[in-house]
């Protein structure tokens, strides 16, 4: 049995309290019952005065010595009486171990005639160790049935408090010890117990297990929600066309999917831990992505832009638009989020559509709209330029005599030409007809005119005609203009140009090609 | 001051005839008129004739004398000197019987005899009523109502 069980305790207890009140108990109660002995001796020798008064107050009247002893045997016949002593004038008689104590008691005896005539007196002394030994054995008597009464109680009120109450609560406890949370297992209330405070509690302890049921499986249904929103999330990401890519503040890769592995690899890049702060090693224009980020994620808003990555010389330029999202979550862990859609596709088709549009088909350089577009944007820049505009000469008869396709074949060799004697930043176009529009950023009157010499001798130079075995040539006629000192608009530039080359036609004087259109006023 | 002698002489008249009669009926204690006691107090009448003693308290021996139970003078005799009845004097007497003591007196039917003994016996104590008082007797004793 349990050392600190319930029932244990309760005997413990009610033992130690039986044997402390028991104890206290029977010595007041030896006390009480003493005192009381000790009166009712008094009383009792008192009656038994009275008894014996007549014969003797006879005996001490006559003092007679028989009567006189026959009085002292009769009380010392008494056990409560220790000894009795009988006086008179003549006569002194007492009983064996005759002594006086504090409760002696003295009776004067008088003549049986004459009721005022004392004739001796008579001493009693009672016997304290009898009427001692009296009290003390009826307390014991009395303890022994206080024991016995209290042993009965004692083992009542374990046995009744082992069946109403121990036992119940062990039993819950035990049930309840073998009942798995979660599951819908319930407490009996124990038989007789259905309106007591254990029916109570165990009623709340079968509320607290539904409770703690019905939670389990909450708890599982919610688990089983995660785990399937979780698994269709990891499908989702997985499965996604477009790079995904989960990266610390630092840089560091955190979570990455299948679509980016596969980015690296078109990009010939090898799996790396970090690619730099928003993965910015990746992009063509690093630069231009920290702008991007800077602008706008600090912003705390998301950024997003198409952007060129990094890519070999022999592969087809990738262009992405990416987003980039910082997300904080809940516990202040800071992550960029960096979504990649591949838009090559799109952005070449669209390129070769803007070539389409901007090229002039036969030449391959660009046709007027092209060359606006681009004058309009060093415009927009305030990029100073000199914008030049040729027409050839002797190229009407050429068409006339050798046909279209040899003044095709002439205009083609001709752009080839100026392409030779312009610089990467210059921009040839073919205006219209025998038509040229270049526009020359960043030059002096001194290198216009070096360039335009260039440019000259190169269109100059004659172009053999297998077809009709001879070589023939071209001339040309320079009109220049200056953005912004001149003029400040696209169509008065033309214009200006235009005026300046025209001039040269009408002095037909045929050394002089180049005309710059400030020199005309 | 003669009136008043004479309702005093009247008066000690009227007592002494009414006295006369009752007087005559009191009881006495007498002895021998050679006993040498000249009086004796109640309590030695008691002792005496209760058997405290068997003597008088010169020393000599006391010879009590008493009438039969029958008698009416007995009954007022303890009636008048102890307050008892002579049932109650009898069961004293048997009481001490029992622890061996025995009453040491003349028994005499009527009082006549009780005055013969009287008078013949020397030391001897008795009582009788006054009326029958005579010169051999000595009172020692008169018992009041």
């Amino acid at each position: 049995m349990n050392k600190s069980g319930l029932i244990i305790r309760l005997a413990v207890v009610v033992l130690f309290a039986a044997i402390a009140v028991g104890t206290i108990v029977s010595q007041v109660f030896f006390r009480i019952t003493y005192l009381n002995e000790l009166e009712a001796g008094k009383v009792k020798i008192e009656q038994l005065y009275k008894t014996v008064s007549t014969t003797a107050s006879i005996a001490t009247y006559l003092e007679d010595k028989e009567l006189v002893e026959e009085v002292l045997n009769g009380l010392t016949s008494n056990h409560i009486i220790s000894s009795v002593a009988i006086q008179t004038a003549r006569l002194n008689t007492t009983s064996p171990d005759h002594q006086l104590s504090e409760n002696s008691q003295t009776f004067a005896l008088f003549s049986p005639f004459e009721r005022d005539r004392q004739v001796g007196s008579l001493v009693i002394t009672p016997n304290i160790s009898h009427i001692r030994e009296r009290a003390s054995k009826i307390s014991w008597d009395n303890q022994l049935a206080i024991t016995i009464q209290a042993t009965i109680i004692t083992l009542t009120i374990i046995v009744i408090a082992f069946a109403v109450v121990t036992r119940p609560i062990l039993s819950i406890a035990n049930r309840l010890h073998q009942i798995k949370p979660g599951t819908s297992d319930q407490l009996k209330i124990p038989r007789f117990h259905q309106s007591s405070e254990i029916g109570q509690l165990v009623r709340d302890i079968n509320g607290l297990l539904k409770k703690t049921q019905k939670q389990f499986v909450d708890e599982r249904l919610l688990r089983q929600q995660v785990e399937k929103l979780s698994k269709h999330f990891k499908l989702l990401f997985e499965n996604s066309t477009s790079p995904i890519v989960l990266t610390e503040p630092n840089g560091n890769i955190i979570l990455y999917n299948k679509a980016f592995v596969n980015l690296l690899a078109r990009l010939h890049l090898p799996l790396q831990q970090n690619f730099g702060e928003y993965m910015r090693d990746l992009f063509e224009d690093s630069a231009q992505i920290d702008n991007l980020i800077e602008d706008s994620v600090s912003m705390g808003e998301f950024a997003s832009g198409e952007f060129r990555l990094k890519y070999n010389a022999d592969d087809k330029p990738m262009w992405v638009h990416a987003v980039f999202n910082e997300t904080v979550t809940d516990d202040y862990h800071e992550y960029m989020q960096i979504t990649l859609h591949d838009i090559s596709l799109r952005r070449q088709q669209v390129e070769q559509l803007n070539k389409k549009a901007y090229t002039d088909k036969l030449t391959n350089l660009l046709n007027r709209r092209g060359a606006e577009k681009h004058i309009s944007s060093l415009i927009q820049q305030q990029t100073s330029f000199a914008l030049l505009l040729l027409d050839l000469n002797r190229f009407k008869p050429i068409n006339d005599v050798y046909g279209h396709d040899v003044g095709d074949q002439m205009l083609v060799y001709v752009a080839n030409q100026l392409m030779k004697s312009l610089r990467n930043t210059d921009i040839l176009s073919r205006w219209g007809g025998d038509e040229f529009v270049i526009v020359l950023p960043h030059v002096n009157d001194n290198l216009v005119n070096d360039i335009c010499q260039n440019i000259k001798s190169h269109i100059e130079k004659p172009l053999f005609i297998a077809d009709a075995n001879e070589s023939i040539s071209v001339g040309v006629s320079i009109g220049v203009t200056f953005y912004p000192i001149e003029k400040d608009t696209l169509s008065s530039l033309i214009k200006a140009a235009d005026t300046a080359m025209y001039s040269l036609k009408e002095s037909r004087k045929s050394e002089k090609f180049l005309a710059f259109y400030r020199d005309l006023a | 001051m003669m009136t008043r002698i004479i309702i005093i002489v009247f008066s000690l008249l009227a007592i002494l005839s009414l006295k006369a009669g009752a007087y005559s009926e009191q009881l006495v204690i007498v002895v021998h008129k050679d006993t040498p006691i000249e009086s004796l107090t109640k309590s030695e009448v008691i002792d005496i004739f209760m058997g405290k003693y068997t003597a008088y308290p010169n020393g000599q021996k006391a010879l009590a004398v008493e009438l039969t139970d029958q008698h009416t003078l007995k009954e007022r005799f303890y009636r008048q000197l102890i307050g008892r009845s002579v049932a109650s004097v009898n069961a004293y007497w048997a009481r001490l019987k029992f622890a061996g003591r025995k009453r040491n007196a003349e028994v005499k039917d009527t009082q006549d005899e009780v005055i013969e003994y009287l008078r013949t016996t020397p030391l001897s104590i008795g009582y009788i009523t006054v009326a029958k008082l005579d010169d051999n007797l000595k009172v020692v004793y008169q018992i009041d109502e």
